[in-house]
């Protein structure tokens, strides 16, 4: 028998059509936010999105599996009904979050404290629902841990689905006795503060517009929407402060931010940014490594990924820059010394291009603009940025770069910031060329590369940021051709530290 | 040193600050009170003389040419403003900081202009990614304290 279920939320209607009676529909329901309403299925409006559920057709399946169909593709395949309610739950927020006229989704967890709304954005995997969890089990009332759903008077509004924790072997919802919200509130303090192994509670104060960016940052449809992201984080610019840097553990600091709102809303709290100390009396937000009692302590790496950097017209302008200079790339060389340079195939094979003109330099300072964000989300110490080091590479076939960590001699002790703009011609003709990036292990007070590592697809027109002092090394290409014009290219800046101000 | 508006902002005003998004870049910038005051100037006819009386008027802030020429530098770094003259001073906030021996509440009212790049739709996932499963690696090409380096520094 075939089932119907309709869900609707903020102007968003999804079908659900369980053509293998598989019960989906119902333990769907429990897993969505309480805003998430069974609409009636008999209504004549059509439903934005459907999603079909059938009996898969595989033959020789342990549990009975099943298919889910949007439109004319198959989306997924071979599932198990657990799988599927999983899967569906994650499809249904993110077509409520796209497809709204009626608010805006942001990225950011949400709880309600004496009547106003603490938002903490921040992209998947950052902790954000560690920290709206442990802020709920210090009485705060919880809102969201995926979506703050602003309308247009810059109230938040629920979207409490059960809290899922990825710190568990499988995600699940967290029980805590914690009540949920239901009212829309105005937002008072935004808490942009990732995760940082190791790291003090000593965030910047941030009002005004600036304390509005966080929110843009990390709207869904910021570029889709632009003038309605303006419009909304241009309401909550005067009355925000947003707390800034990286935290330590979420039960830490889940009662510092409390009370910080309590001397907030009760006229406590210093009035302005100034108030909070001049950059250079701020005390550093990440803490300098632990004393050596530590026997072994993976430190984990951490990167910022930016995509769509460039324009199609100055990305087109920069490959045909890279393919025009092919004859002034060089064997590219290591250093093993502070004056030692060589080129050693054993180690790196790739192609430079050392003199870069301003179309390069563009990017470059494209780039810069992105130091500040970039190293308050990557948990870097504050640092003067000084000079900045640019050049072209190519990889081809078979070319790769070892292990490595970029400011290891005293000639390059300098760089703390390094960046790697990708792109390369489509369609794409290589694969592999990932950027590896290892944790790290402290074994006795060394600071050692660890086994374990994230891998980053060169993905065309994408730049990524990373700490210069972490291990990584670039894989293999495989190549189809051995044509320059189908290589791998990037370009690497490094930004260097610049000489610390003197507060006389 | 005649400064203009680049076309095709998005402009909000939130008390007094301006957040501001360039569609063509994809970025958004946020400028505090007194660089919002000099980017408001930036008609290509407003002198720096009038700029640095108007930001003294309304900020409170010494009547100093450099501290127009630093939001001058900051806009037109973050592409909101063009300059007519290809010699930019080089100013930077640590040496208006000296010069001024400003106190620090006139410290935060010093130019600023703060730039992110909007995310796309797609990069809520991208800051970080779960973690592999790592397999067995071979040992690195050379000891962990003796690292490769990438190679010759750029003049």
């Amino acid at each position: 028998m075939t089932r119907k279920l309709v869900l609707g939320a903020y102007g968003v209607r999804v079908a659900i059509v369980d053509a293998a009676d598989s019960g989906i529909g119902a333990r769907l329901q429990r897993v969505m936010p309480p805003t998430v309403l069974v609409d009636g299925a008999d209504s004549a409006d059509i439903p934005d999105v459907t999603y079909s559920v059938r009996r898969s057709c595989s033959a020789g399946m342990a549990h009975p599996a099943y298919d889910v169909v949007c439109g004319d593709d198959v989306r997924l395949r071979d599932r198990t009904a657990d799988e599927v309610v999983e899967w569906l739950r994650t499809e249904i927020d993110a077509a409520v979050a796209v497809r709204s006229r009626t608010a805006l989704f942001v990225h950011a967890g949400v709880v309600g404290w004496r009547g106003r709304a603490i938002v903490v954005p921040g992209r998947s995997m950052t902790g954000k629902s560690t920290l709206v969890a442990a802020l709920v089990r210090h009485g705060a009332t919880y809102y969201s841990d995926e979506f703050a759903v602003l309308a247009d008077d810059g109230r938040v509004h629920p979207y409490a689905r059960p809290l899922m924790l990825r710190d568990r072997p499988t995600p699940r919802p967290d029980r805590f006795s914690g009540s949920i919200g239901h009212d829309p509130l105005p937002v008072a303090l935004i808490v942009s503060a990732p995760y940082a192994d190791g790291a003090r509670w000593a965030p910047e104060v941030v009002r005004g517009a600036r304390a509005a960016l966080p929110i843009i940052d990390n709207t869904l449809l910021a570029r889709v929407e632009p003038e309605r992201t303006l419009r909304i984080s241009a309401t909550l610019a005067p009355t925000v402060v947003t707390l800034q840097g990286v935290r330590p553990d979420a039960e830490v600091v889940a009662p510092k931010i409390l009370e910080y709102l309590d001397d907030l809303l009760d006229g406590r709290a210093a009035a302005t940014t100034a108030e909070a100390g001049p950059p250079a009396s701020r005390e550093r937000v990440q803490a300098p490594a632990r004393a050596i009692h530590a026997f072994e302590r993976v430190i984990p790496v951490r990167f910022l990924r930016f995509d769509d950097v460039l324009e199609p017209d100055e990305h087109a302008r920069l490959l045909e820059y890279a393919l025009a200079h092919e004859p002034g790339f060089e064997a590219s060389g290591v250093m093993a010394s502070a004056t030692e340079s060589s080129i050693d195939p054993r180690y790196r094979a790739s192609g430079t291009l050392m003199s870069l003109d301003d179309l390069v330099g563009g990017l470059e300072r494209r780039l810069r603009r992105l130091v500040p964000h970039a190293r308050r989300e990557l948990g870097l110490s504050w640092f003067p940025v000084g000079k900045t080091e640019i050049q072209m590479a190519v990889h081809q076939l078979g070319d790769f770069f070892g292990a490595h960590v970029d400011d290891g001699n005293e000639a390059v002790a300098g760089r703390r910031l390094t960046c790697v703009y990708y792109f390369h011609r489509q369609p794409k003709r290589f694969s592999g060329g990932e950027l590896r990036l290892y944790d790290s292990v402290e074994r006795n007070g060394r600071v050692e590369r660890a086994e374990t590592y994230l891998s980053v697809e060169p993905a065309d027109n994408s730049a990524v940021f990373f700490p210069s002092h972490r291990f990584h090394e670039v894989r293999a290409v495989r190549s189809e051709t051995r044509s320059f014009h189908d290589s791998r290219f990037s370009v690497n800046v490094w930004f260097w530290v610049g000489p610390e101000p003197r507060w006389e | 040193m005649a400064a203009r508006q680049v076309e095709g902002l998005l402009i909000e005003r939130p008390a007094g600050e301006l957040l501001v998004l360039k569609r063509s870049t994809n970025e958004a910038h946020a400028l505090n009170e007194t660089a919002a005051i000099v980017f408001d100037l930036c008609d290509g006819t407003t002198s720096r003389a009038t700029m640095v009386a108007e930001v003294a008027r309304r900020t409170g802030l010494p009547a100093d040419e450099s501290i127009v020429e630093l939001a001058l530098t900051e806009l037109a770094d973050a592409g909101l403003i063009t300059l007519d003259e290809s010699g930019r001073p080089e100013l930077t906030r640590r040496a208006l900081i000296r010069k001024l021996a400003l106190p620090v509440a006139g410290i935060a009212l010093l130019p600023v202009v703060e730039t992110i790049l909007m995310p796309t739709v797609a990069s809520g996932q991208s800051t970080a990614p779960p973690p592999l499963t790592p397999p067995p690696l071979t040992p690195p090409p050379v000891s962990s304290g003796q690292a490769i380096q990438l190679p010759r520094r750029i003049r």
